[in-house]
């Protein structure tokens, strides 16, 4: 079963292969994904289409804008939508900043298909149960 | 005692033959402060008194006429009560001179055992910093490398899906393609696990420290780890000592260096044996023992093993205890350890407890 039928994601990384890898581990889960390879990128994909993205998969170390930036905007603007901050390297420092802008996981790479998957699937859930409580 | 005793027969003849003399009465001194200082005040008491008969004596029998018949008593108690106050002078110099060599003794005592604390502190200084320039360097690698390790493992999950959907028609099994795959990933994660060791001195945060219940805290992490342990044949035993009142720790960073004590104890047990987790209290502080019945080492690795990059295994980094050592430390403890080849390892952790109010 696919995991994420008609959800929409964008995935922020200034790393192409990686791009690619996750948008087809995501495409091949039934997600619609669309790509940006830098933080302005993103904010553009992100205020155009707002309606359409449910999840924001971002790392952090990207030239100009970082992820902290992505996070920073959408914690502005999309205050509802969810952010995982995905990287290579985050201190305990830079993990808890992320987690106190409001990032809805923290995840360091590699992580496999599997891992991957549990972690949005976490996050959609408690999103779910969130909604329902409102 | 009985040299000076021996003197004062020899002073007394003396006197006896030169007949009465006062240059000869304060010879007798000699020999009394000569027992007071060597046997002690009340050896010195003993050979005054023996020294004021011995001179009574030799004045009686030097043939002397006194124009009163008490007079030589008189003199004797005198000449006893001046050895007496020689005696207690001379003890009471004794007594200052040897508490004051105690107190030089204890304060150098001190003075090396302060030298000792500092020549620690400072190895542990240059090894802090040795260390932050390895954590320093780590964050940027890990970066470096983490990010296409990130790429090739999702890429690798998505080719063990293709690979059913792909038929060479050449005999080959997907199976042997899969099994490929599994060992390419279990490269990628040996690369990751090099990587989070030298990642684990970059990760370190200031120390949040509070008071932890080192027994309740243990006792409550180790529960989790007890199924896992008992899957590669390891033997988990705990001791609490209920004596033990509150440390004042980042209970995080502790619990980083009791998973590297378990983990160093696991590789040194590969076909399993048993593992001992215990705290004991020790005055004011709290000792917390890890020991396993593996392996072990020679005297010369131990010595060694708290080095960074010191590593008897094949595929050991060498910073797992170098990182014990360091979180202890800025905790104000210390860690030792004892080994036997062939008969397994201990490890005690000495942290400081709360004074309690």
């Amino acid at each position: 079963m696919k995991q994420l039928r008609d959800k929409s994601v964008l995935i922020v990384d200034d790393d192409t292969r990686m791009l690619r890898a996750l948008d087809k581990v995501l495409t091949g889960e039934g997600a619609v994904v669309s790509c940006a390879a830098d933080a302005g990128n993103a904010l553009e994909i992100l205020t155009g289409r707002k309606k359409t993205i449910d999840l924001v998969i971002t790392d952090l170390r990207m030239p100009f804008l970082t992820g902290m930036t992505v996070l920073y905007a959408i914690r502005e603007i999309f205050p509802a939508l969810p952010v995982i901050v995905l990287t290579a390297f985050g201190s305990a420092d830079v993990k808890a900043e992320c987690l106190r802008q409001g990032a809805a996981a923290f995840l360091e790479k590699p992580l496999d298909t599997p891992q991957l998957l549990a972690a949005i699937a976490q996050v959609f859930a408690s999103q779910q149960s969130l909604t329902a409580g409102t | 005692m009985f040299l000076a005793l021996a003197l004062l027969a020899l002073i007394g003849s003396v006197e006896y033959i030169t007949g009465r003399d006062f240059a000869v009465s304060a010879v007798y001194l000699v020999p009394i402060c000569w027992a007071c200082w060597a046997a002690g005040r009340a050896i010195g008491i003993m050979v005054a008194i023996a020294g004021a008969v011995t001179w009574f004596i030799a004045d009686l029998k030097s043939g002397f006429v006194y124009p009163r018949p008490w007079i030589p008593y008189w003199n004797a108690l005198m000449l006893f009560v001046l050895f007496l106050t020689v005696v207690f002078l001379l003890s009471a110099f004794q007594t200052a001179r040897c508490r004051l060599e105690e107190t030089v003794e204890r304060r150098t005592a001190a003075l090396q055992e302060e030298i000792k604390q500092r020549k620690r502190l400072e190895a542990a200084k240059v090894q802090a910093e040795r260390l932050a320039v390895v954590g320093a360097m780590a964050a940027q690698v890990a970066h470096e490398v983490r990010n296409p390790l990130g790429s090739i493992t999702l890429n690798l999950d998505l080719i063990f899906k293709e690979i059913d959907m792909l038929d060479g028609g050449d005999g080959h099994l997907p199976e042997e393609a899969r099994a490929l795959i599994n060992d390419m990933r279990a490269e990628v994660r040996r690369i990751q696990r090099v990587i989070e060791d030298y990642l684990q001195f970059a990760r370190l945060p200031k120390l949040q420290r509070q008071p932890v219940d080192l027994n309740a805290f243990l006792r409550q992490k180790l529960e989790f780890m007890r199924g896992e342990l008992e899957q590669s044949n390891v033997k988990l035993r705990t001791h609490f000592d209920p004596a033990l009142t509150s440390i004042n720790a980042d209970a995080e960073q502790l619990w980083q260096t009791v998973l590297n004590l378990i983990r160093n104890s696991r590789e040194a047990m590969p076909d399993g044996g048993e593992l001992i987790i215990g705290t004991w209290r020790d005055g004011a502080q709290a000792l917390l023992r890890v020991s396993d019945n593996g392996k072990g080492m020679t005297g010369e690795h131990v010595k060694r093993m708290f080095e960074p990059f010191f590593t008897t295994k094949k595929e050991g980094t060498g910073l797992g205890l170098a990182l014990v050592q360091q979180i202890v430390t800025e905790h104000g403890g210390h860690v030792e350890c004892e080994s036997a080849s062939g008969k397994g390892s201990i490890f005690t952790v000495f942290l400081p407890l709360l004074e309690e109010t």
